[in-house]
């Protein structure tokens, strides 16, 4: 199982896995500043459905300490692309239900613009490159690791 | 210079689909020096994974790595099966 690394600081370009629900209202407070005229939040929300099968539940993992490193290039990239002054960052791991939040991402900068790209780019680049894995539980009771199709992946 | 191939001992983390099909979450081995790339056909071919090679990135103490990236003792070692965050 993945270490918990949920310790919360608010400052610019933080990120953590967290086993615990992600608190929305608390990360969206750590944004913005009096320099700031806009911050755009994203919050990846589980569904229930995924290519045509009807979705019970996902499970998250992840290598906790490959994904900070390769978050913290990622806010690097976006910082210097979009001049971000804040960015918060938590992915959610373990068991969670169609109407949970996977992901939470927010940003903020002196205007709206940078803010959308800038949110945009790091919810692509997290989807992408971080070592998080997404096993989905189907109604039909069987499973599939995302993105790993082979030979053994039905039960 | 000893003829003798050298051991190190090197620990590897398993997440995901390679934690299932390998049964562990983290195991310690001591096998004969070699890349990164060895280790892996060694572990395909111990435990029967489904992922071919190019399906995998690895990382050695914490950094990505390319498959050719000679082994240290105490090296260690994440295999990254597909991502698929968010």
């Amino acid at each position: 199982m993945a270490e918990n690394n949920c310790t919360f600081k608010t400052t610019p370009g933080h990120f953590a896995v967290s086993e615990d629900s992600i608190d929305v209202m608390a990360l969206r407070a750590a944004l913005g500043s009096d320099a700031d005229g806009a911050v755009v939040t994203f919050e990846g929300i589980v569904r229930n459905h995924n290519e045509g099968k009807q979705v019970r539940s996902l499970f998250y993992e992840a290598c906790s300490e490959l994904a900070q490193g390769e978050a913290e290039a990622i806010f690097q990239e976006a910082e210097a692309r979009f001049g971000l002054t804040r960015i918060v960052c938590v992915h959610r791991v373990g068991a969670l239900q169609v109407g949970d939040t996977a992901v939470f991402v927010g940003v903020s900068t002196a205007h709206r613009g940078e803010s959308f790209d800038g949110c945009r780019f790091i919810i692509d680049a997290i989807k992408h490159r971080l070592p998080i894995w997404k096993k989905e539980e189907y109604l039909d009771g069987s499973t599939s690791w995302v993105n790993c199709q082979c030979r053994e992946d039905s039960p | 210079m000893s003829a003798q191939s050298k051991t190190i001992t090197v620990t590897i983390r398993y997440f995901a689909l390679l934690r299932e099909e390998t049964g562990k979450a983290c195991e310690t081995l001591t096998l004969e020096q070699g890349t990164l790339a060895d280790l892996y056909k060694h572990l395909q071919e111990r435990y029967k994974l489904s992922l071919p090679i190019e399906a995998i990135r690895a990382a050695v103490n914490n950094r990505f790595c390319s498959w050719q990236t000679d082994l240290g003792d105490g090296a260690e070692i994440v295999f990254v099966p597909p991502v698929a965050g968010g």
